[in-house]
């Protein structure tokens, strides 16, 4: 899978979570880029991207997670790994 | 040894200048000494139980990160580790909750059980040491840190002695290249770590210890005092708290600094916050965030939660249903938060409950709110807007400090209905006893005046961090005779006006006690 194909996977993520059509996100978008995203989302986010992709985050990722390009990263690693 | 006291700053100085004098290779070596015989200080008698501690969680560690291959038996490791840690915690700070409920209950209906407490004499900073281990034990469970090899790393990460006091909670992967890359002299760390101690030296005997005399005289004889006494009394407590708290915080982060170890912030200009939610992320921060990645986000994922989550949503829509097993997992976060603050009811109920109520309703409230907002074409972004945020805050925060103070649960709603009652007659003797003393009225006024300023001093300096200010930066750059001067001032000021003197042990740091 590209990393291109996987920034717009997470679109769709983003979107469908916060409810927002309007949501794209980047390598440096973070928590405080997108108003709805804080820690009472944070898991809904993650279990999201989780089903979209078919794989698991283990807890320290969840945790250590900073921005979305780390996500991706590790959907990267974990897709295609 | 108080952390206000002659002999923490002596320990503190021989200590700085021992630190510097060995290899810096070895520099660590000397703090895990210097935090053993700070912990040996204060409860030599029960430091068996710190080395059960320290000993399980590294040869747990140890196991799960090298030794043991499956899955399962790296959960059971774990799970046996941390249950004997928290049993300890629970057993030595905590355990009289179980007789003190049965006690209540029998009150209830009359019944006597007469069930008496045990009183186990807990090491120092047990319900801080123990986070902190339970924390690097599960990075390592994770896989986010490997397993440190050297046992007595692990022992001077789990009691390094300024975090004793009252925190900072500190984890390894934050903490590692402090302790062990780091030792370089500098003399900007001393002159920072200096500044910061005498800030927080100023915030806590100065302003704290001086309101507290107030706030002890009220909430002690609150048949007496009632009314708008109780109300300067829960906002001067609020101001106590903070620089109490913050102030330990000063001194402790200015302490480490001193060693060239940086220790996370604690406080961030809790005060200024538009919203609850905003000053629990501003408020004693790494309790917060240990609450958020250990236990909330845990429970979150677990499978258990994840079929709550699927059913709720199924029940109540998309909107509602995903955020009900969010509100059942931030109970029991707050809830486990209550009860670490003090093993009794009120605080449960004041350091759990209602904060947790706080953030369900302005959950469910939010659409409300804006709502209203746009229809009463009120501006958000506008200054005014934002000091009415900040002082509702402040008056939500007061109830629950209300509830902290009262005696016990059951009275804390007798007080906040003497809230509206008023006995004039007070006002006199407590002008003349808890106010002025056997002091001339000039003195008074001045000593005041000289709190006052320095709150105001403190209100600045925590308006410009909210505003992303590096205030020590800031004061580093300046004039070095602007420096000295505001030094020796606020030295001064801490001699002349701070609550000490002959024979006086300086109040504990509020939150020592937990």
């Amino acid at each position: 899978m590209t990393e291109e194909r996987i920034y717009e996977m997470l679109d769709e993520v983003f979107q469908d979570v916060f409810d927002d059509e309007d949501i794209h996100v980047e390598p440096e978008t973070t928590a405080n880029d997108i108003e709805d995203w804080d820690s009472l989302e944070h898991i809904n986010l993650v279990v999201a991207v989780e089903n979209k992709f078919g794989i698991k985050f283990n807890m320290g990722e969840v945790v250590e997670m900073k921005n979305v390009g780390e996500m991706v990263h590790t959907i990267l690693a974990r897709v295609n790994g | 040894m108080t952390i206000t006291s002659l002999n923490f700053f002596v320990f503190l100085g021989l200590t700085t200048i021992v630190y510097y004098l060995f290899p810096k290779k070895y520099r660590w070596i000397s703090l895990l000494v210097f935090s053993l015989a700070f912990f040996s200080l204060a409860s030599i008698e029960v430091a068996g139980y710190f080395v059960f501690g320290v000993a399980t969680i590294y040869i747990s560690s140890r196991l799960i990160g090298e030794k043991l291959t499956t899955q399962k038996a790296k959960k059971a490791t774990i799970v046996i580790a941390l249950a004997f840690n928290i049993a300890m915690l629970f057993l030595l700070k905590y355990i009289n909750i179980i007789p003190n409920t049965i006690n209540g209950f029998g009150e209830l209906f009359n019944i006597d059980f007469h069930l008496g407490t045990i009183n186990l004499i807990a090491p120092i900073g047990i319900s801080y040491y123990t986070l902190s281990m339970i924390s690097y034990l599960v990075d390592v469970y994770w896989t986010t840190i490997p397993a440190e090899k050297n046992f007595f790393k692990v022992m001077l990460f789990s009691c390094y002695y300024p975090c004793l006091i009252s925190g900072p909670f500190i984890r390894y992967t934050q903490m590692k290249s402090e302790f062990f890359d780091n030792g370089d002299f500098e003399w900007d760390n001393i002159f920072k770590g200096f500044h910061r101690v005498v800030y927080g030296l100023l915030k806590k005997m100065v302003i704290a210890d001086n309101l507290a005399i107030i706030v002890n005289a009220i909430f002690a004889d609150t048949d007496v005092y009632s009314g708008p006494f109780i109300v300067i009394g829960v906002v001067f407590y609020a101001l106590q708290i903070y620089c109490d708290f913050s102030g330990c915080m000063d001194i402790v982060i200015g302490a480490s600094k001193l060693y060239g170890v940086k220790l996370p912030e604690n406080f961030e200009s809790p005060f200024f916050s538009k919203n609850l939610s905003e000053f629990w992320r501003r408020w004693h921060i790494t309790l917060g965030s240990w609450g958020k990645d250990y236990i909330m986000y845990p429970l979150l994922k677990s499978e258990a939660f994840q079929k709550l989550n699927k059913k709720s949503k199924k029940k109540f829509g998309k909107k509602l249903g995903k955020k009900i097993p969010v509100f059942l997992a931030i109970l029991i976060l707050w809830v486990i938060i209550g009860i670490w603050h003090g093993a009794s009811y009120k605080y449960i109920f004041a350091a759990g409950i209602l904060p947790w109520i706080y953030l369900t309703s302005s959950e469910l409230l939010e659409e409300s709110f804006v709502k209203l907002r746009n229809k009463l074409k009120i501006n958000v972004e506008s200054k005014w807007f934002h000091i009415f945020q900040s002082l509702r805050t402040l008056f939500m925060m007061c109830i629950v400090w209300l509830f902290a103070l009262a005696p016990s649960f059951t009275q804390s709603f007798a007080l906040i209905a003497d809230i509206f009652k008023f006995d004039p007659t007070v006002v006199d003797p407590f002008i003349s006893e808890v106010i002025m003393g056997d002091h001339t009225l000039y003195a008074v006024l001045f000593k005041w005046a000289v709190i006052v300023v320095t709150m105001l001093g403190v209100a600045i300096v925590d308006y410009l961090k909210y505003n992303n200010v590096d205030v020590a930066e800031k004061f580093n750059s300046c004039n070095h005779i602007f420096r000295f001067a505001l030094l020796i001032a606020m030295i001064g000021v801490t001699l002349m006006f701070g609550v000490y003197g002959p024979g006086f042990v300086p109040a504990d740091f509020i939150y020592g006690g937990f």
